[in-house]
């Protein structure tokens, strides 16, 4: 895969993530996960081409992660907490 | 005189109604997108709400490279963005937003934004 490439695929993965992170009903995972996505992309944006291609796996599978847990806690009612 | 006072009652409930219906009809076809000065104000808004951007004076003419914002920060104001106006931006668009400019007329060309 060229540099621009991972690049574009990196992104893109940022991206649904964070979007996905959004859906999730109540406040402290929402905001934990949107914190998380940014920290460890942010984190490994030095990462060697070869990390880069584990990394991408790895996230590729939080995503998966990510959609399920945030289709589960939508299932379940939530009180609104103080800060909200 | 029972024909004047018809007409007189016709007269004063037509207005009522003709103003009552025309704001429950909206029609799809007619153009309620967004006026430019709105959608600048409110990208501006969720631009200076980002972390980075705090305390800086954000203008529409800033490309994201000028506000010390990498891919990964414009990233997260595109998603924001997207929440804002109820929208999904594709993937093929968002590589071509670079700048507050460019979402502006993004979402100005984009008739689902609300």
């Amino acid at each position: 895969m060229s540099q621009s490439a991972t690049r574009q695929t990196v992104l893109q993965l940022y991206r649904s993530m964070q979007r996905e992170a959004n859906k999730f009903s109540s406040y402290n995972f929402r905001e934990y996960s949107k914190r998380r996505i940014a920290l460890g992309f942010r984190e490994n944006k030095l990462a060697t081409p070869d990390q880069t291609k584990d990394l991408i796996v790895q996230s590729q599978n939080d995503y998966e992660m990510l959609k399920r847990q945030a289709t589960i806690n939508s299932l379940y009612a939530h009180r609104k907490v103080v800060v909200e | 005189m029972l024909s004047r006072s018809f007409k007189s009652l016709v007269q004063i409930q037509r207005p009522v109604l003709m103003a009552g219906q025309s704001s429950m009809i909206r029609s799809f076809s007619s153009d309620h997108r967004l006026s430019e000065k709105e959608v600048t104000d409110r990208i501006l808004e969720v631009i200076s709400k980002y972390d980075k951007c705090a305390g800086k004076s954000v203008s529409p003419s800033d490309t994201f490279k000028e506000l010390e914002l990498d891919s990964l920060d414009s990233a997260d104001i595109l998603v924001a963005v997207e929440e804002e106006f109820g929208i999904e931006i594709p993937d093929e668009e968002v590589d071509r937003i670079t700048s507050v400019k460019d979402t502006i007329s993004y979402i100005r060309k984009t008739p689902t934004a609300k």
